[in-house]
């Protein structure tokens, strides 16, 4: 089975955002079903777009691809509860940061993020979604490699 | 004809669906729901609380039900207008 390269690059972000001080272990890429434990992260590609850089025998592909980072978490308190998920964004942002070039990528930049916060349980839980626009290039035959 | 319902003797100890609640000091019967649910993307259940108005004299959002051991606080307190309260619980740590 080849490799496409947005595969390397998110396993390679689940990597560098696993072990964070407030999410730990619960770093879970592409789920599916309902979380069992909080905080977690949620790991997960998005769109991609893709441009023709260079016209050569393999043209060479500039690709945008969206990432996804899902800081979940519940509390009782709603004020605890936004620190909570502002503490699990700056410690995701900082991992980023230190990781531009994750899985062969040029850069990992923040685009933006939605917050929902859901009532229809025993506790509030607080969902943030952070957007990364990973800049990757690769030549049109080789998907599997970034360059 | 019209006729007036007797609304405690839904909840009468013993019946299905109806739980003992300990608000305000005082035991109270009613009706507790706490079926399953995700909506959030996460593994929870969705506490209520239901009886006549008279079995919760003065309850309002942050007062205190004690079900099966657990604490709950109230977050919605939804009258019918015939005499029937709902409460949506908070299970608290």
């Amino acid at each position: 089975m080849t490799t496409h390269a947005a595969e390397t690059i998110v396993a390679a972000a689940v990597t560098a955002l696993t072990g964070l001080a407030t999410t730990g272990g619960n770093v879970f890429p592409s789920r599916a079903y309902p979380l069992e434990t909080l905080p977690a992260l949620l790991v997960d590609m998005a769109d991609e777009t893709s441009d023709v850089q260079e016209l050569q025998a393999s043209p060479l592909l500039m690709r945008n691809m969206e990432l996804t980072v899902t800081a979940v978490a519940t509390d009782v308190d709603p004020t605890t509860l936004r620190a909570t998920i502002n503490s699990i964004r700056a410690e995701v942002e900082v991992a980023i940061a230190a990781n531009q070039n994750i899985g062969g990528a040029q850069s990992v930049l923040l685009s933006g993020n939605t917050v929902e916060l859901v009532d229809e349980q025993q506790r509030p839980v607080m969902r943030s979604t952070m957007r990364f626009n990973v800049q990757y290039f690769t030549q049109l035959n080789a998907p599997g490699t970034a360059v | 004809m019209a006729f007036k319902e007797n609304l405690a003797a839904l909840v009468q100890p013993g019946l299905p669906g109806v739980k003992a609640a300990t608000y305000a000091g005082a035991t109270v019967y009613g009706h507790f729901w706490n079926e399953y649910t995700d909506p959030s993307g996460v593994e929870s259940s969705a506490p209520r609380f239901g009886c006549p108005a008279a079995n919760l004299p003065g309850v309002v959002h942050g007062s205190v039900l004690v079900i099966e051991g657990n604490t709950y606080k109230a977050v919605n307190v939804r009258a019918d207008g015939y005499g029937w309260l709902y409460v949506r619980l908070e299970l608290q740590p």
